[in-house]
């Protein structure tokens, strides 16, 4: 689990993943900064969560904005890269036949590939709040949150945050499991990490068309933006509870899948 | 598969199947029937309701189920309240929903509820209930029915309830009490009518009137009676009265007694149904005063009736489904009230534990902090134990407290002004904007209001309850309009409209001192925030006077009072649900966290086996037949003895690779053993501590340097970098300096030295080695063979593939040669070639020579090969073969051997091309 953190820690896909994630939120800070003058009103179009325009409250709204900001599609391309590459990358260096010739049962060579590529997944889903908190309390101030649903003290701000980027970890589990799988069964970094990026699109544009109706129910992102019930007061849990859940079968069937593949594979490359 | 494994794969699916159950809750099938109901009208006219009835799966007439009537809000029709209806089927009730009178596909015009007309065709639906057999029914034409509603619905279910005594149970939310005092509010106590909440009701009406109406009759869009009416699909003597208020910004009389007779107040003492009422604490239309006035009506009948104020406005809570609190409020109500199937109890009317519990419940939502409170008494101005604030209006701005030590109040008066046409007014709050309300700032005039600001809370302060304030009021026209306000102001300064809520203050009657009931709180000020009150002359949400005028308030111990109800605020603690959720992935974490430091601290990595003194490799009747049906390996016997080196030998594609990555457990064999070491070989076998390997040539991650490589790759096998003897592998591999660079940087032949020191880490009992010296320059291949016979000579079984006959005569005691997947020999390289020596005789006289050899070696063929011939000596010497040639005069230049294991291997393979 060390050696492979070790591993993954000293290559630049790691760094510049992590830099990059920790990036954005500071530019965004700096962005708000130079076009301070918005008007404020007009529509919410690309506003669904109402946080954009709350951004420049605080540095916890800033906080806040960032988080809704990558979560759609930037944190989710971020945890595909450090799950999707993570076998497929030794795949295609041809070190991975070397790593399965070390005493270590498949099984635990998973494992230890997936814990840490879950380690750094969480570590560039906190690195957004924190960074955006950071940034956004230098460039904003310190206050209270304005949430579209009123106001919500710092005290209890920060611990909603705490359990938002709990939940969004959690909720990216899948995708992470999905990659993970792809990644398993491709000599190709690229191809583990681009095909679940393309996946994830795939998904969110079948969870937007509603004529699906219930089908829409079963997909793993459907739940994705209820954490916006923790900015209201009190938090409301139970989409949350569902979002939980929801991860679960998904899991199973990746990351079945990719141990009873990788555990029977016959290594050629 | 093992049992255990059985077992293993069961508790997973079991797990998924059991998550996706509870992720996928609401598959249950519901069978929705669209019915028509014909209402009961006074005229000839026939109005047909659009109604559907929902009917969950495993209802029927043997096992029937109570009923929900749901009725929709306004601006909606039916399809508003689908999703919430089939949630309800779902919990296995009957649910009938219906487009109210002049909405969606039913008839008819819009009434507000009226008992002769809305309320009228509730009883008729629960007519039609009674018909039904998948209902249970109490008696004769008595349904077991509960009816539900939220805004324009809630009213309705309130109405109906006062007129109904058959239905059992009761949800209004976000209902009104008295329907003038909501759309036209006056704080007045007994005051005349209020100030016209155009905001609201402009959107109400003018909305409605827009919208295109249905032909009742036919269900087709189009106008009622020609473009350009007003009314739309409203009764006309509701909208005659709506007109005339929006011209005259207040209600006549006559609307007042329009408007009450679709209102709830003074109905509600004889509600038998239990009922609960919710109401959203930010809701400005009709405001938490209007629940708690029904619910004390409702008590005061003895009807047992929980009063319930949830977060969000009236667009939340009257919104076309519950919030999650309000739903969780209506399930338990519903489940203790109307539980869906008879319980089995004699009496259904008692049915669940509502007995003994107490008839009068109260909970609120406090916002700040996070928490559900409850008491078990409605809110009240003035509670029985004290508890409540009051303050003194001051000219200079303060409200002060009876114990205040500082400045006493200062009596004097303060003059607003109200400006001509009513513009720019305040802003308070923006109807039907929903959330986007929040987003606002409330902003007050100057000169248009004036505040009065209250010393900072020591602690935090929950007011709860209708506040009253007295005020002595003068002003310079013949009526005057004021809007009360009560403002939560944080230490820096900016200011929250506690709840948005607004109260209006009408009076045309002054100057007057006046008792004013504001609009009811339930909130918490936090310490060192202080109360603001505010009163200003306008409000872009009320109809404000186009007269200019001005409005004194005179202040002072008597002439202004401000009282406000409160409750004890508990102290913080408790973590709350936010904190549970918290302590719950800190669990998780620290769990994961002792899991890993856990391994991390025992002893040693995976067991070592040892070698003992069992053969290295022993390979039985191995087969390996690819995906492709291509026969890689066919039926494979293969031993190699301790010390031996041993060059494995094949044409391409005999199967040499795909044995070797079996051999490493790379690959599953499909029939057969392997024995490494005596163990069975199966992927990651601890043997394989004992194992070096090269295969297929080198894989290194390339940003990394070769030696942290070499490092990684050794720790990933669990044991200690002290057992690697990584500077002896360093010194095989002859990198130097590059060793620290990243291996990207490498040419091709540093990448297989490499590998090679890759391979020799640990010193391993078992060397496997795939063309070895591929990339390798002549002296580096000399270093090899040097390298391999040093490793032979100290014990170390070695096993080389390679296509390079020569090198593997020179470094290897034993060959084995494959050819299409089955061995074809096997043994020393001495005895293999032994059996065919071959030189090649270098002379000047080649035809000469040629006859002296044939005629010593008959059986022998003699050909050209180079600048010599070349002969198979069988059992001759090469002394033999010179001593012939002289003796015959042949003068012999250079006698060597010819590549006799390429002999030896055409020999055995050429015949089988």
């Amino acid at each position: 689990m060390i050696v492979e953190l070790l591993r993954q820690l000293r290559r630049r896909r790691t760094r510049v993943g992590l830099v990059g994630i920790a990036a954005v939120p500071v530019l965004l800070a700096v962005a708000f900064l130079l076009s301070s003058d918005d008007g404020g009103g007009g529509g919410n179009g690309g506003d669904p969560t109402g946080l954009f325009s709350l951004a420049t409250a605080s540095g916890l709204n800033f906080a806040l904005m960032s988080t809704a900001a990558t979560a759609p599609f930037l944190l989710l391309a971020v945890i595909a890269l450090f799950t999707g590459d993570t076998v497929s990358s030794e795949a295609s260096w041809g070190s991975l036949r070397y790593l399965l010739t070390r005493p270590v049962p498949r099984g635990a060579l998973l494992g230890r590939k997936l814990a840490v590529g879950l380690v750094l997944s969480l570590v560039a889903v906190v690195l957004v709040p924190v960074s955006g908190l950071i940034a956004g309390t230098i460039a904003f101030g310190w206050s209270d949150v304005q949430t579209p649903f009123g106001v919500l003290p710092a005290t209890v701000a920060i611990g909603r945050l705490s359990v938002i980027v709990a939940y969004l970890a959690w909720t990216s589990l899948w995708l992470a499991a999905l990659a993970f799988a792809l990644s398993t069964t491709t000599d190709s970094a690229v191809g583990a990490v681009a095909g679940s990026i393309v996946l994830v699109i795939v998904v969110q544009i079948l969870d937007a068309i509603t004529a699906l109706g219930d089908i829409r129910r079963w997909l793993p992102v459907h739940e994705s933006n209820a954490w916006i019930g923790l900015l209201a007061t009190p938090a409301r849990y139970a989409d949350l509870s569902r979002g939980i859940w929801l991860q679960v079968p998904y899991l199973v069937v990746f990351l079945g899948f990719a141990w009873w593949w990788f555990s029977r594979r016959d290594v050629l490359s | 598969m093992t049992g255990r494994r059985w077992v293993g794969v069961t508790a997973v699916l079991v797990l998924a199947g059991v998550s996706a159950a509870i992720a996928f809750t609401g598959g249950q099938d519901i069978t929705v029937e669209a019915v028509e109901v014909a209402a009961v009208t006074d005229g000839p006219d026939r109005i047909t309701l659009d109604g559907a009835v929902y009917v969950p799966d495993g209802v029927s007439v043997r096992e029937p189920a109570a009923a929900i009537l749901l009725a929709h809000g306004f601006l909606s029709d039916r399809s508003a309240v689908d999703g919430f209806a089939r949630d309800l089927a779902a919990d296995g009730y009957v649910v009938l929903t219906w487009s109210a009178r002049g909405f969606g596909a039913s008839g008819g015009s819009i009434g507000l509820a009226d008992p002769s007309r809305e309320i009228a065709d509730v009883s008729t639906l629960i007519d039609v209930l009674a018909e039904r057999d998948e209902v249970l029914q109490d008696d004769g034409g008595d349904p077991r029915v509960a009816i539900v509603g939220a805004s324009y619905g809630g009213g309705t279910a309130l109405l109906a309830a006062a007129a109904e005594p058959r239905l059992d149970a009761v949800v209004a939310a976000a209902a009104w009490h008295d329907l003038a005092a909501s759309l036209a509010p006056n704080g007045v106590r007994d005051g005349p009518s209020g100030v016209l909440a155009s905001g609201w009701t402009s959107l109400l009406f003018t909305a409605t009137g827009l919208a295109a109406p249905v032909d009742g009759a036919t269900g087709r869009t189009g106008p009622r009676s020609g473009a350009g009416d007003p009314c739309g699909r409203f009764d006309d003597e509701i909208c005659g009265t709506y007109i005339e208020a929006a011209v005259a910004g207040t209600l006549s009389p006559a609307a007042d007694d329009v408007l009450g007779r679709v209102s709830p107040a003074d109905r509600l003492g004889g509600v038998a149904a239990p009922t609960l009422l919710l109401q959203g604490q930010q809701d400005t239309l009709f405001d938490l005063a209007a629940s708690r006035r029904n619910a004390t009506e409702i008590a005061a009948g003895g009807a047992p009736v929980r009063l319930r104020w949830v977060p969000g406005g009236h667009e939340t809570v009257g919104g076309g489904g519950p919030t999650d609190i309000m739903r969780a409020e209506i399930d338990d109500w519903l489940a203790r009230w109307l539980p869906p199937t008879r319980p089995g109890g004699d009496d259904p009317a008692l049915a669940g534990d509502g007995g003994s519990d107490p008839v009068v419940t109260f909970a609120w939502t406090d916002e700040a902090g996070g928490v559900v409170r409850d008491l078990d008494r409605l809110p009240v101005a003035d509670p029985d134990d004290g508890g409540g604030l009051r303050w003194t209006l001051s000219a200079d701005g303060r409200l002060v407290a009876p114990d205040d030590a500082g400045a006493a109040p200062v009596a004097g008066s303060r003059s607003i002004l109200s400006p001509p046409g009513g513009q720019p007014a305040a802003l308070s709050t923006l109807p039907g904007a929903g959330g986007l309300a929040g987003l606002l700032p409330s902003a007050d005039i100057p000169g248009q209001h004036v505040s009065f600001v209250s010393d900072p809370m020591p602690r935090a302060v929950t007011l709860l309850g209708p506040p009253r304030l007295r005020l002595e009021l003068d002003g310079d026209g013949a009526e005057v309009r004021a809007f009360v306000k009560l403002y939560d102001q944080a230490p820096g300064g900016d200011a929250t409209l506690i709840q948005r809520s607004v109260t209006p203050v009408r009076l045309t009657d002054v100057p007057a001192t006046v008792d004013l009931d504001l609009a009811d709180l339930a909130h918490r000020l936090a310490p060192d925030h202080r109360l603001r009150l505010t009163i200003a002359t306008t409000d872009q949400a009320f109809a404000n006077l186009t007269e200019p005028a001005e409005v004194t308030i005179a202040t002072g111990p008597d002439a202004a009072v401000l009282r406000v109800p409160t409750v004890p605020t508990p102290p913080a603690g408790g973590i709350g649900p936010a904190g549970a959720i918290l302590v719950v992935i800190a669990a998780i974490a620290l769990l994961v966290l002792a899991v890993v430091f856990g391994r991390r601290s025992r002893p040693a990595g995976p067991a070592v086996v040892q070698t003992g003194d069992a053969r290295p490799i022993v390979i039985r009747g191995l087969t390996k037949r690819y995906a492709d049906g291509h026969l890689a390996v066919d039926d494979l016997d293969l031993t190699v003895d301790s010390g031996q080196v041993v060059g494995l030998l094949g044409p391409n594609g005999a199967g040499k690779t795909s044995t070797l990555r079996m051999l490493l457990g790379l690959s599953r064999p499909d029939g057969g053993t392997i024995e490494v070491f005596g163990q069975a070989m199966r992927p990651g076998h601890p043997v394989l501590h004992h194992v070096g390997a090269l295969v297929e040539g080198p894989g290194f991650s390339p940003e990394l340097s070769g030696r942290t490589n070499l490092q990684l790759y050794w720790r990933a096998g669990g044991r200690p970098m002290a057992e690697a003897d990584l500077p002896w592998a360093l010194s095989v591999a002859e990198l130097g300096d590059a060793i620290d660079k990243p291996v990207r940087t490498y040419s091709h032949g540093m990448k297989q030295r490499l590998a090679i020191a890759q391979a020799l880490l640990g010193r391993p009992a078992l060397l496997v080695l795939d063309e070895p010296t591929d990339g390798l320059d002549p002296e580096q291949i000399r270093g090899m063979r040097q390298l391999l016979a040093r490793l032979g000579d100290e014990g170390h079984t070695v096993l080389v593939s390679s296509h390079l006959l020569a090198e593997v005569e020179q470094m290897c005691t034993h060959v084995v040669v494959v050819q299409r997947g089955r061995l074809r020999a096997a043994g020393r390289v001495a005895e293999l070639v032994g059996t065919t020596q071959t030189v090649v005789i270098e002379t000047d006289d080649r035809r000469a020579a040629r006859d002296v050899l044939r005629s010593h070696l008959p059986d022998s063929d003699v050909e050209v090969s180079g600048a010599g011939l070349a002969v198979a000596l069988g059992s001759h010497d090469a002394a033999d073969v010179v001593a012939w040639l002289v003796a015959a005069g042949v003068r012999v230049q250079a006698v060597t051997p010819r590549g006799t294991l390429e002999d030896a291997f055409l020999s055995l393979t050429g015949d089988q091309p």
